[in-house]
């Protein structure tokens, strides 16, 4: 099955749960993602879902200096983004039962 | 990989995924690139690969970042011509022969001096724009591209027609030409643009229009002057004095001989009387006399019945005036004779 496209419906939560975890400039999320098996997600996905996040309401963002190179762009979750973050989450919880029960119906029969 | 290599690369990246933005409102698009140039830095910095071979073709990477932005696509990416032509435009550039054409110091100096010449073509294309004008205009006009096309066309049959519509033509070329344009509008002037390089040959046939329509005229026979026909020659000598017998010859020896001058007062081919030149009227040629000029004046008649009679006119009275520098000798002579006589 094809990784990207199930990627397309989850990547908001995603990118999410990492900015909730710690907070993250661009690239530092697209490398957590994928050191968490989320290999196929595209660079410019993250970096557009990062943006829309922040258009929405649900990121904080603030510039830090680095030592070695160019300033970054952190994000981090505001108390907005916590709720999409626990509601999301409770969709997604739901959504995976629905579809595990589904299979393990299909496997068992 | 040398720090230039790398800001080459980058800057070139970014430089295509801008384009493939264009459409954006600038605050928005600077927004959404805000990181792109860190980001593909720190791409190279990991070593694994150029930015196309990490991310993808920039066109690609555009869309995908539009998309995830919940932007709408644009009409200049995805699925769109100009989309696909920058695209197409992308790959090219990223080959290796054309980059190290397109680096050569001849080639940068030609494209270095292409844009000097935007000036004549804004007026260029306004006088295609005119042509083409005049080319679809009303149907009753439009024969062909030759009637209605040249240096000022004719609109609706009429030149100075033209000459107004290029007065208003070249400065809204330039004002078109002196502006960018983004998205639609730049769509918009690259379509006039293609119209306009196409209207080039239409245009350029009628410019030589009037050079074909001569050479069709086929070769006829006698002699002729400025395209009519020449049945007599009167000589005169410079005192003004009328000259009879004057034999004329072309510079190859040839005699020059007009068609037979037969005016024929015709009485009775109204009653459908069929007639023929009659034996005097050819019987005043002789062959060796077919270049003594002037010839006389024969005249056919047919009366009712059909019977022709032949008449000689007399010479036309006209005078002319003697060449002023002639008057002191009244007989001048030939300079020179024939070469050769028939």
């Amino acid at each position: 099955m094809d990784t990207t496209q199930l990627l397309k419906g989850v990547l908001d939560l995603a990118v999410l749960a990492v900015l909730d975890e710690r907070d993250g400039y661009g690239y530092d999320v697209v490398r957590r993602l994928r050191e968490a098996g989320l290999d196929d997600v595209g660079d410019a996905s993250v970096y557009g879902t990062l943006r829309r996040l922040f258009q929405a309401g649900t990121l904080t963002s603030y510039v830090v200096p680095s030592e070695e190179g160019p300033h970054r762009k952190y994000y981090g979750l505001n108390a907005h983004g916590r709720d999409v973050m626990a509601l999301s989450t409770k969709t997604w919880r739901g959504f995976a039962d629905t579809m595990d029960q589904l299979i393990t119906k299909g496997a068992t029969a | 990989m040398t720090t230039e290599t790398v800001s080459t690369d980058v800057r070139d990246y970014l430089a295509a995924v801008m384009r493939e933005l264009a459409d954006l409102p600038p605050a928005e698009r600077d927004d959404l690139l805000d990181d792109l140039d860190d980001h593909l830095h720190e791409v190279l910095a990991e070593g694994e690969g150029s930015l196309e071979q990490r991310l993808g073709p920039p066109a690609m990477y555009a869309a995908e970042l539009r998309t995830s932005a919940g932007l709408a696509s644009s009409t200049t990416g995805g699925k769109s011509t100009a989309g696909l032509l920058h695209r197409a435009i992308d790959a090219m550039s990223s080959s290796t022969i054309w980059r190290r054409t397109a680096e050569h110091p001849s080639t940068r100096a030609t494209l270095d001096f292409l844009p000097q010449l935007r000036p004549a073509w804004w007026i260029l294309r306004a006088w295609l724009a005119v042509e083409f004008i005049a080319a679809v205009q009303h149907p009753r006009y439009n024969y062909g591209f030759r009637d209605e096309l040249g240096l000022i066309p004719r609109v609706a049959g009429v030149r100075y027609l033209a000459v107004l519509l290029l007065v208003i033509a070249v400065p809204i070329s330039i004002a078109i030409g002196r502006r960018s344009h983004h998205g639609g509008a730049r769509l918009l002037v690259l379509a006039g643009n293609v119209l306009a390089v196409a209207m080039i040959v239409p245009a350029v046939i009628a410019l030589r229009s009037t050079t074909y329509v001569e050479s069709q005229v086929a070769p006829q026979d006698g002699l002729f002057f400025n395209g009519h026909p020449i049945t007599n020659i009167y000589p005169y000598d410079a005192n003004g004095h009328p000259l009879d017998h004057v034999r004329l010859f072309d510079s190859d020896g040839q005699p020059l001989t007009p068609l037979p001058n037969m005016t024929v007062l015709d009485g009775a081919s109204q009653g459908g009387v069929a007639f023929a030149p009659s034996a005097a009227a050819v019987t005043a040629f002789p062959d060796e006399q077919r270049n003594d000029f002037p010839k006389p004046n024969v005249v056919t008649v047919y009366s009712d019945n059909g019977a022709p009679t032949t008449a000689v006119l007399p010479r036309p009275s006209f005078t002319v005036a003697p060449l002023p520098s002639a008057s002191a000798s009244p007989t001048p002579t030939p300079s020179a004779s024939p070469s050769s006589t028939p």
